[in-house]
């Protein structure tokens, strides 16, 4: 009787503690999401703090189990590429990405915003795809200099990112299945024909301006438009300790964002025709 | 000026968005001259859509989520499209063309789909990347300087693949720049 009553207990803690961690996932993208307790995050989820300080004893402590979880599951989701050929692991390693993205937008969401890169191309690095990246370039060359190696890795990682993003959450997701599939391969070929052989040579072809700097300068020269004005911002506000965005989960936050911009949009948009 | 009744509320503020981030667009296209290399256009293009998420990422975050025109190209001159594309989509396109074009490329309608949606995901991934997702909290400096070499090697395999001339690009060592 003891020992079912004792079972009962752990497996409940067992619950609330996965319940608490698919809270973090979903509050992740939120702007402010640092500044959450772990009592907001419970709060969000129907979870009572008595229950929540069961498992974790404050936010960070909960933000790094989350981030163990995602970190695990990606490394479940994505093996070490088998193809022979720098080419067909490259593709491998698009695809494999791409469908574990595509399978669960909101684990995407979380993926990106809670595990950052490190500004380095090692097998270390604590983005595990940014890690898996780079031990695709240590496998084909062990021994291009650093710079060269960084630029191929976040290269590489850039246009796998951006193709997840909009096939995820931008235009890119109202196509068939099929044609994303076709797209993925098409990028692997893409990034292979476009790394070409500058990790033996250390050489590439560039067109003027080689740099973003040589374009924008320093201090933004260029008068860039704002969709709205920077006061609106979330993360602009003086008063973020306050501000109720703090425990929207992500579709109230739209919905507000949606209400922001409706609003300039009718103070400021002429439609044409 | 208020919203238009008669024009579905979503659609008044994906074409909002989307002006935006074409006068954003334009204004770095204006930076080259209208006969550079098209290589050289194109970069610049590139640099103006990294430019959009920088200048106000949260809105580029709005822009990628609302939008809902189509990114089909069904024919290379873009003269009979059953679909309507976004207007900062069509200048992904039309750079893509113009290279395509230059480089003495296929004129094929696939293609120019294929090769506009790879360098959009590519401007895309960075621009993404270094404003919201795993890449923003790089140095400054290193996001600035990873720009170049990234959009070099995407806008190369275009000409790569197709086998284009490749007028406008120069064979470099590729070092960090000094500073």
């Amino acid at each position: 009787m003891v020992i079912t009553m004792a079972k009962q207990a752990e497996d409940r803690l067992c619950r609330v503690r996965e319940h608490l961690i698919n809270s973090a996932i979903a509050l992740a993208p939120t702007p402010n999401f640092s500044e959450l307790t772990l009592d907001d995050i419970a709060h969000a989820y129907g979870i009572t703090s008595a229950e929540a300080r069961n498992c974790f004893a404050n936010a960070d402590e909960l933000v790094n189990a989350t981030r163990d979880y995602l970190s695990a599951t990606l490394r479940q989701n994505i093996d070490f590429p088998t193809a022979p050929d720098f080419a067909g692991a490259v593709k491998e390693l698009v695809m494999d990405y791409a469908k574990c993205a595509r399978s669960n937008p909101q684990f995407f969401r979380a993926m990106y915003s809670l595990l950052p890169a490190a500004p380095n191309s090692t097998s270390d690095n604590p983005n595990p795809v940014v890690a898996l990246v780079a031990r695709v370039i240590d496998r084909f060359a062990p021994d291009a200099p650093d710079w060269l190696r960084m630029t191929r890795t976040f290269a590489i990682f850039a246009c796998t990112h951006g193709y997840t993003h909009l096939c995820t959450v931008g235009s890119l997701r109202h196509l068939s299945t099929s044609a994303k599939d076709f797209l993925a391969i098409a990028l692997g070929q893409h990034i292979v024909a476009g790394i070409h052989d500058s990790l033996d040579t250390g050489r590439s072809l560039s067109a003027v301006p080689y740099e973003f700097v040589e374009l924008v300068g320093p201090a933004p020269p260029l008068c860039l438009p704002r969709i709205f004005p920077a006061a609106l911002m979330p993360s602009a506000s003086p008063h973020c300790s306050a501000a109720p965005w703090k425990l929207l989960p992500t579709k109230a936050r739209r919905l507000s964002l949606w209400k922001r911009l409706r609003h300039d949009l009718a103070s400021n948009y002429t439609m044409p025709g | 000026m208020m919203l238009n009744p008669d024009i579905p509320e979503s659609m008044q503020l994906e074409h909002y968005i989307d002006s935006w981030a074409v006068e954003i667009l334009r204004k770095y296209r204006e930076t080259v001259s209208d006969d550079a290399p098209k290589p050289q256009r194109a970069k610049a293009h590139a640099f103006g859509y990294v430019a959009c998420a920088l200048s106000d990422p949260m809105g580029f975050e709005a822009y990628i989520e609302v939008a809902s025109s189509s990114v089909v190209t069904t024919s290379f001159e873009n003269v009979d499209s059953y679909f309507e594309q976004g207007q900062s989509f069509q200048l992904w396109v039309s750079e893509v063309r113009d290279c395509i074009r230059a480089g003495g490329g296929p004129p094929s309608p696939w293609l120019l789909f294929e090769n506009s949606v790879i360098l959009w995901c590519m401007g895309h991934g960075l621009a993404h990347g270094i404003t919201k997702g795993p890449l923003r909290f790089f140095p400054e400096d290193l996001k600035r300087d990873l720009l170049g070499p990234i959009i070099d090697m995407s806008f190369s395999s275009l000409y790569r693949r197709l086998g284009l001339s490749f007028d406008g690009f120069e064979d470099r060592p590729v070092l960090r720049p000094p500073g």
